[in-house]
């Protein structure tokens, strides 16, 4: 048969097999791989214990903090202002001084990006892969600068803040934190967006056996909302489901899903973990990423007003 | 499927046997996808390795909502991908003897597929790499044209488009060679 007689048919006889010595290369690495991981998790965990010790310990620092709650306040209930996150999630968020946040596509295990909010340190900083590049991005609050780099690259640039991009960081904040897509939300209320919710979102408890048995220690919600494309008219059903710690009432994951109407199941689009670092690992992070305080350039870049 | 379901269960227990299944089930299928995307073994092994250990990586974790292969050929194809990313990038320097060669027409690597499908082999690597990609994610990874398009971003009639100028390119090019 020659191949243009049936070119998909063709396509589908292809096939080769592994080596020997793939095969057992992938093996090993994997298995290592998967070894490192169970080592981190559990080390994550016993951290998470020691960290819930210094919850009480409060700092208010207005600026962020009002931040991170208008971001979970978008993130579980679209408005702040209309819709609460059940059980005492918002709450539990408002009262964290550190999140870290780690995101991932549904069909990828490694994340596209991480934030880290600190309350208590009074900064942001988020590190985002672009195509090969991971771009990092610090804003610090107290000394009123914004410092980029990119990982590949030695050239550091700080810049500094003005009142009117302290005033705008809460908006890009939000944006940038991806927890509800804002395409979806923040285009919804201009007359020309491409989508607009066609009903109020709402939340659910869920409480079946199978979810909850594989998630232990969790208590789950759904955030349930629909948009309709104002170009097509085809809508589409999204949802949010949110695992929190039962006893803390801080969420450990939350998933996003999509589907159309005409779709039996919803889809998963992404993912992101949290987890609640202590003050000083995120002073690792940064000082491994841009170097001791002391040594970071000034201002290499032109200063922007 | 079920199958599939019971051995995602126990991986997210740890189960090293599990992982090991999993990969007997899947890296010749994979490899295939990979090399029929690259056309470059040593590239496409290096592709499945990485695929695999970072799979391994995050299996306590994982909740597929996807079917096992799908997932698994989401990963492969994203990571042929950034492999083209970098090519465009000449900063990025690529392992000298895994090179990406698709566009090379070299003789000795489309044989990896064996004689009987050289001609197709290096038909495939000269259609752009969306058309490609394309063709094999639907015939070969069993990926229906709205799920490519959700992956890729673009709409389903791109990705049908695609897929009908590739097809139609592949059938041109192989009738022009029987002729000769």
């Amino acid at each position: 048969m020659n191949p243009a007689d049936n070119v998909e048919q063709t396509i589908e006889k292809l096939h080769i097999s592994t080596k020997a010595e793939t095969d057992k290369r992938v093996l090993d690495d994997a298995f290592a791989a998967m070894e490192k991981s169970t080592i981190t998790q559990s080390s994550e965990a016993s951290r998470y214990v020691r960290q819930k010790n210094f919850r009480d310990r409060i700092i208010k620092l207005a600026a962020v903090a009002a931040i991170v709650i208008a971001m979970f306040a978008l993130f579980f209930g679209i408005s702040a202002s209309k819709t609460k996150a059940p059980g005492g999630i918002d709450a539990a968020l408002g009262k964290a001084e550190n999140i870290s946040i780690t995101k991932f596509r549904s069909d990828s295990t490694e994340p596209y990006e991480q934030q880290w909010f600190s309350t208590a340190l009074n900064i942001k900083m988020s590190m985002k892969k672009n195509n090969e590049q991971v771009h990092v991005e610090l804003w610090d609050i107290s000394k009123r600068t914004r410092t980029q780099t990119f990982l590949s690259s030695n050239m550091v640039s700080t810049r500094p803040l003005t009142d009117q991009m302290l005033a705008e960081l809460e908006e890009s904040m939000i944006q940038n934190a991806g927890l509800v897509s804002f395409f979806d939300i923040e285009n919804a209320a201009e007359p020309d967006a491409p989508a607009r919710p066609v009903e109020a979102g709402k939340w659910q408890r869920i409480n079946a056996p199978q979810i909850l048995s594989q998630n232990p220690g969790m208590k789950i919600y759904e955030f349930l909302w629909q948009l309709k494309d104002t170009t097509t008219g085809e809508v589409v059903l999204r949802k949010w489901r949110i695992f929190a710690d039962a006893e803390t009432n801080l969420p450990a994951k939350a998933e996003l899903y999509s589907k159309s109407q005409a779709d039996e199941e919803y889809r998963l689009e992404s993912y992101m973990l949290f987890s609640y670092p202590q003050q000083d690992e995120i002073q690792t992070v940064v000082r491994a990423t841009f170097g001791p305080e002391g040594g970071r350039p000034e201002y290499i870049s032109t200063p922007q007003y | 499927m079920l199958e599939d379901e019971h051995l995602i269960l126990e991986l997210r227990r740890g189960d090293k046997r599990a992982l090991r299944q999993i990969y007997l089930k899947y890296k010749d299928y994979l490899l295939t996808i990979a090399a029929s995307l690259l056309h470059d073994y040593c590239a496409a092994e290096d592709v499945l390795h990485d695929v695999f250990v970072s799979f391994a990586a995050g299996a306590g974790n994982i909740e597929l909502r996807v079917s096992l292969r799908n997932y698994l050929v989401a990963g492969i194809a994203n990571r042929v991908r950034d492999i083209y990313r970098k090519k465009k990038h000449p900063t990025v320097a690529l392992d000298k003897d895994c090179r990406v060669s698709s566009d090379s027409g070299d003789p000795v690597k489309s044989a990896i597929f064996g004689e009987e499908f050289h001609l197709l082999a290096d038909e495939l690597s000269r259609l752009p790499f969306e058309q490609r990609e394309t063709i094999i994610l639907h015939i070969k990874g069993g990926m229906t044209f709205r799920d490519i398009a959700r992956m890729r971003g673009v709409s389903t009639s791109t990705v049908q488009g695609r897929y009908r100028y590739g097809i139609d390119k592949l059938r041109t090019a192989l009738n022009g060679e029987r002729k000769k």
